[in-house]
């Protein structure tokens, strides 16, 4: 679909000469600018296709995405970033892993006999831009949760394994501390589960049954889409609190709230092009064929 | 909280039916984004953000239906980019996606203004890139407020228009248009063209 779509954008921005020159334009462009200006939208779903762009970029590389808040969207400090971010990325084989995906991390531990340390734990949530990046791995060892945040660029981490690739119903699992053990326990020694390449992402519909309230948020409010009766749970306090609780809801339908928080597809485009000619040229180089830009879901 | 999202609605016979970006992040907005979201005050209404989205709502909705509108100049700047998102949803991802939908179903409260972003608006836009809109500057307006001790209170409003590309209505800045076409205009060109060619025959 992509593909046909492409070559009919083609077709159109050949055709748009004429077009151009055909109708008259309300808007007062002169017919140069218009055609100046009908190969831009062309260009970027051509330079998509050319980039072999990766629709889920937000959710696989959610480093390189730009701050959340604007006024941090620094283009220098980004760039400088960046180059650090494809250097740990060549030296360090980062899996893609969603939030929801069980994760092995080794760090280096000075104090233990074999000098490192493993975690597995289920990844509930990845936050901050570029270097800053973290993701926390929650697990129950002898019946006590544990969440552990790591920093994806933190030089003492040896290895990143997912062990099982799957995304859920959200992208943050902060309710599994108040749901029931058996959702947050992951076996340490689990085998990794083989992800076929080329197939997608498997969507886990799990609805997580949460223990008996006081919770530690109040889950009730914008029931997550991953609990099972979040209201029904709800203790009779917090259902007559609700009443007085400013629901916000149509924050969603805020469109440029939603623009200046999310990626633009140009952005994407560009770091994709600089993923891809770093690999290039360290593969040229000829000391590592590690690969940056892949995805799982994307045909071999 | 679930939110009704309504069927699909049947296109028409359309060449382009395929939406290229149907996964993807969208292109960033071609218009001026504020880095300070406007209070957008209005008489009588509490100024919070739920209030700014039912003015701004209400000026989408009126931009879809008339596609041309005066309006406060900051009201215009305001609304501009919301105004580009949505028709950019509708060209890029179309009525068939669920957030498009969404978004529509809010956005334009009005019957039969979704026929119009998706039938009429997104079509004009496949070829044609951002911006969707056009924004321009009106004198400024001063109007009667009150009338104190015989003396007349005025307000100073700025006025901007607000449209989208490729309505029907004549540009709003209008090329200036040549004259050499009149008649009267041809006949003296041709006349004194014919003095010309006399006089430089007699020589």
């Amino acid at each position: 679909a992509a593909m046909r779509s492409a070559v009919l954008a083609a077709r159109r921005a050949a055709t748009a000469v004429t077009a151009a020159a055909a109708a008259s334009t309300t808007s007062g462009q002169t017919t140069a600018a218009a055609v100046a200006n009908a190969g831009e939208t062309a260009s970027l779903r051509a330079r998509a296709k050319a980039l072999k762009h990766i629709d889920e970029f937000p959710e696989i590389y959610p480093d390189f995405v730009q701050s959340p808040v604007w006024n941090r969207r620094v283009p220098l400090k980004e760039a400088l970033e960046r180059t650090d971010m494809l250097e740990r990325r060549m030296q360090l084989d980062v899996p893609e892993f969603y939030v929801g995906s069980i994760v092995a991390v080794t760090t280096t531990a000075a104090y233990l006999g074999a000098k490192e340390h493993r975690f597995v734990g289920i990844c509930i949530r990845r936050e901050k831009p570029g270097l800053l990046h973290q993701f926390t791995l929650r697990n129950v060892i002898d019946g006590q949760g544990v969440e552990v945040m790591y920093e994806l660029y933190n030089p003492t981490i040896r290895k990143i394994e997912t062990l099982k690739l799957e995304k859920r119903l959200d992208s943050d699992l902060s309710y599994l501390i108040d749901a029931h053990p058996e959702y947050s326990t992951v076996d340490p020694h689990m085998e990794p589960v083989a992800h076929p390449a080329g197939t997608p992402v498997p969507l886990n519909p799990l609805k997580v049954r949460l223990r008996p309230p006081p919770w530690t948020r109040r889950w009730e409010v914008m029931g997550p889409a991953g609990v099972a009766n979040a209201w029904e749970d709800a203790t009779p306090w917090f259902k007559r609190k609700f009443h007085k609780t400013k629901v916000n809801d149509y924050e969603k339908y805020d469109l440029v709230a939603a623009y200046r928080t999310g990626s633009s597809l140009e952005h994407e485009l560009k770091v994709e092009e600089e993923m891809q000619e770093f690999e290039r040229q360290r593969h040229a180089a000829g000391l590592t064929r590690r690969r940056i830009f892949r995805s799982a879901a994307a045909a071999k | 909280i679930e939110m009704s999202v309504r069927g699909s609605l049947s296109s028409l016979t359309r060449s382009f039916s395929s939406h290229p970006l149907s996964n993807a992040s969208l292109p960033a907005i071609k218009a001026a984004v504020g880095h300070i979201p406007q209070k957008l005050k209005t008489n009588g209404i509490e100024s919070n953000r739920r209030a700014r989205l039912e003015v701004l709502r209400k000026i989408v909705t009126r931009m879809v239906r008339e596609e041309r509108a005066e309006l406060q100049w900051n009201r215009a700047v305001e609304a501009r980019p919301y105004l580009e998102r949505l028709i950019q949803l509708a060209v890029e991802k179309g009525s068939s996606d669920e957030y498009t939908a969404e978004m529509v179903e809010w956005w334009l409260p009005e019957p039969a203004l979704d026929y119009k972003l998706f039938e009429v608006i997104a079509p004009r836009f496949v070829d044609r890139p951002a911006p969707f809109t056009g924004l321009y500057r009106l004198p400024a307006q001063r109007l009667e407020q009150y009338i104190q001790n015989k003396r007349i209170f005025w307000k100073r409003y700025e006025i901007g228009v607000l449209e989208i590309e490729g309505n029907p209505f004549p540009a709003v800045v209008s090329t200036p248009s040549t004259s050499s076409n009149l008649l009267l205009n041809q006949l003296l060109k041709k006349s004194l063209e014919a003095r010309l060619n006399t006089l430089e025959a007699k020589k």
